[in-house]
C-alpha cells in the first residue's frame, strides 16, 4: 500500500505500522542523498499524535515534527 | 472550604437528581473513561483506578470502556500461564463495562480468547463477524450501558487488511467470516431508536472513523482504537465527537455527555495524561508489581544441546524457523537484528526478547529472482559481505578483481540457480521490508506474527535442539583485474 510520509509517497507492505513507513522514507532519502532531520513527534495530517506503533492504512499521511515546530 | 463547596456543587449538578433554574426537564451527566490499544502495559492501571475513584465522588454515572487491542506487546502478560489473564484481572478491578474485540485480541488463539472472555467481568462486543464456522461463541455486536434514567448503545466493530481478516494470524480466525466495518455500521442506526446515544466503540484507526462520522452522522460519539492516534483536543466531525487515547495506556480518553430528559444536549472529550496523575490505588499498584515480578520470562522452552555461536550461525536458525513457520522458499534474517552472539543450554523466552528485541513482524511477500538479487547486492557490507542471512538455499557474491560486485547468484536447495521466469514467495522482518533498499513490485503483508514468537514456536516445538548451522553466503573474488 502506499502512504505518505512528510508529503512523500512510500510504498510498504500492507499491515505496515507508523514505524515502518518511517523506515522506508529514511531508506528513500538516503537513496536520494537527503539528509534525515531528527523528529520526536509523529502526526498525522490534522495533527494528531501517533505512535510509531500506530497502524496505517492506503494513501495515510503522517509528518515527522522536531519538537516545537510546526507542520 | 473552597473544594468542598465545589464538590457539593458538582455532585448537585451531576448526580441527576438536581434541576437547572428554568429547566423543566432532568439533567443527568454521564463521564465515559475510554481506553485503548492498551496492549497489556499494566504500569498505569493504578493510576486510573485513582482517577476513576476521585470522578465518582463528583459524578455518578461513571462507565469505563475499552476500545480493543488490549492484548500483545508485554511479554510479562502474554506468556503468563494463562496467557492474558492479568490484564483482564486488572480491568476486572477498574471496572470497565465494555471491550471491543480489536485484531489483537486473537493473537492468542481462539480457546485463549474464549477463557478471557469468560475471565472478563464486562462484555466483548463486535458486529462485522460470523463466528459460527469457529468455536468462538458470536459476540454481541452492541450493548447498552445504562446511567440513571439514560441509556447508551455502543457498538463494537474491527478493522480488516488487505484479505478481509483482522490484522492477526490467519490461523487465529480460522472459521469466522468478517465484514466491512464501515458497511456494517449501516444496520445499526436502529440503535438510535433503543438508546438516548449512540457510540461508535471501534477498532479500525481514525481515519475510519472521521469517514464513518460523515457517512452516519447518527453517532453522537465515536470512540476508536487501532492507529493510536492521540486526540488530545478530541473535536466534531459531522457534529459527531471522535476520540482516541493513544496507545499504552499512557492516556485516559474522557467523554462528557450531559442530557436534558432524552436528550443529548451536550458532549465533550478530552484527554487526561496517566502519568501526571498524582496519587494511585495502592492495593492495584502492588499486583502490578506482583504481575511484574512474575518469572514467567525465565520459563524454559527447549535446550541448545549444542552451542550455537556468531551470528551467521544464528542467522541460519532464525531463518530456518522463519522459513518452516509458512513453508516459504526462501526466508532473510540481517545480522543487525541479532542482538545475542551465542545461544547456550536451556532456552529461556526471556533469551529470546534479547536476541530479537524489537518486535518485527514476519513480512510475507512474492518476488523474482532479479528481485532477490537486488535485495542481497543492496545489502552489502564493507567487506562485500551480505548483511543477511538466507535459509531455502545459498548465496554467491561475484567481485571482479578490484573487489567492485559483478553479480549476485542464488541458488535453491537442490543447488539450481534460481530461474528468472519464477517467483518465490518469502518471509523477513518487516524492518528488512521496510529499510532495507530493495526495490520489488510486491510489497507484501504483515502476517500477524512477531518473529520474535516465530522462534519461541520454533523452539518449543523441537525442545532438545541438535542444531548446527552451515555455509550459505560465499564471497569470490576473480583473479587479476
Amino acid at each position: 500500500m502506499q502512504v505518505y510520509v512528510n508529503d512523500m509517497p512510500v510504498s510498504v507492505f500492507d499491515g505496515a505500522k507508523v514505524k515502518d513507513a518511517i523506515n522506508k522514507y529514511y531508506s528513500q532519502m538516503l537513496l536520494m542523498g537527503k539528509s534525515c532531520e531528527y523528529f520526536n513527534e509523529v502526526t498525522d495530517s490534522i495533527g494528531n499524535q501517533v505512535s510509531t506503533d500506530g497502524s496505517l492504512s492506503e494513501d495515510e499521511r503522517i509528518y515527522l515534527l522536531a519538537s516545537g515546530r510546526d507542520r | 472550604m473552597r473544594t468542598i463547596f465545589k464538590r457539593t456543587f458538582y455532585l448537585l449538578l451531576f448526580s441527576g437528581v438536581f434541576l437547572l433554574p428554568g429547566c423543566s426537564e432532568q439533567e443527568t451527566l454521564v463521564v465515559i473513561f475510554h481506553t485503548n490499544d492498551t496492549h497489556a502495559n499494566l504500569d498505569n492501571y493504578p493510576a486510573m483506578a485513582k482517577l476513576i475513584e476521585e470522578e465518582k465522588i463528583l459524578s455518578e454515572h461513571v462507565l469505563v470502556v475499552s476500545a480493543g487491542d488490549i492484548f500483545s506487546g508485554n511479554p510479562m502478560v502474554d506468556y503468563f500461564d494463562p496467557p492474558g489473564y492479568p490484564q483482564i484481572d486488572l480491568m476486572n478491578r477498574l471496572g470497565y463495562n465494555l471491550n471491543t474485540i480489536g485484531n489483537h485480541e486473537f493473537d492468542y488463539g481462539i480457546e485463549v480468547l474464549k477463557d478471557r472472555m469468560a475471565q472478563a467481568d464486562f462484555p466483548f462486543i463486535l458486529a462485522n463477524l460470523d463466528t459460527e464456522g469457529s468455536d468462538l461463541p458470536q459476540p454481541d455486536p452492541y450493548h447498552i450501558l445504562r446511567a440513571g434514567r439514560r441509556t447508551i448503545a455502543f457498538l463494537g466493530l474491527v478493522q480488516l487488511n488487505h484479505m478481509g481478516i483482522p490484522s492477526a494470524h490467519p490461523d487465529n480466525l480460522k472459521g469466522i467470516e468478517f465484514f466491512s466495518p464501515v458497511e456494517t455500521a449501516s444496520r445499526f442506526e436502529f440503535l438510535t431508536g433503543k438508546a438516548d446515544a449512540v457510540i461508535g466503540l471501534t477498532h479500525h484507526g481514525f481515519r475510519s472513523d472521521t469517514l464513518m462520522a460523515s457517512l452516519y452522522p447518527w453517532f453522537d460519539v465515536i470512540i476508536g482504537g487501532h492507529s493510536h492516534t492521540l486526540t488530545l483536543n478530541p473535536m466534531l466531525h459531522n457534529d459527531v465527537l471522535v476520540t482516541q487515547a493513544g496507545s499504552n495506556l499512557d492516556y485516559v480518553g474522557k467523554v462528557t455527555l450531559l442530557f436534558r430528559g432524552r436528550e443529548l444536549v451536550e458532549k465533550r472529550g478530552e484527554m487526561i495524561n496517566l502519568g501526571a496523575i498524582e496519587g494511585r490505588d495502592e492495593l492495584l499498584a502492588a499486583l502490578v508489581d506482583e504481575y511484574a515480578g512474575n518469572p514467567v520470562l525465565n520459563r524454559v522452552i527447549g535446550r541448545m544441546n549444542r552451542p550455537l555461536v556468531g551470528k551467521p550461525d544464528l542467522g541460519c536458525f532464525i531463518t530456518d524457523a522463519y522459513r518452516e513457520h509458512g513453508n516459504y522458499d526462501f526466508a532473510f534474517q540481517n545480522y543487525g537484528g541479532i542482538r545475542v552472539d551465542s545461544l547456550t543450554g536451556e532456552i529461556r523466552i526471556s533469551d529470546i526478547f534479547r536476541m530479537d528485541p524489537f518486535g518485527n513482524e514476519l513480512v510475507s511477500m512474492e518476488v523474482t529472482y532479479s528481485e532477490l538479487q537486488n535485495l542481497i547486492g543492496n545489502s552489502l557490507s564493507g567487506n562485500n559481505y551480505p548483511s543477511v542471512q538466507i535459509s531455502g538455499g545459498r548465496i554467491e557474491v561475484h567481485l571482479n578483481g578490484e573487489g567492485t560486485l559483478q553479480e549476485v547468484k542464488i541458488f535453491n536447495q537442490s543447488d539450481d540457480e534460481l530461474s528468472t521466469g519464477n517467483r518465490y514467495q518469502v518471509a523477513m522482518p518487516s524492518y528488512i521490508a521496510s529499510a532495507f533498499n530493495f526495490e520489488r513490485e510486491d510489497q507484501g503483508y504483515g502476517t500477524g506474527i512477531i518473529t520474535a514468537q516465530v522462534l519461541i514456536d520454533q523452539i518449543t516445538r523441537l525442545q532438545d535442539i541438535d542444531y548446527s548451522g552451515s555455509q550459505r553466503t560465499s564471497v569470490i573474488r576473480a583473479e587479476g583485474k
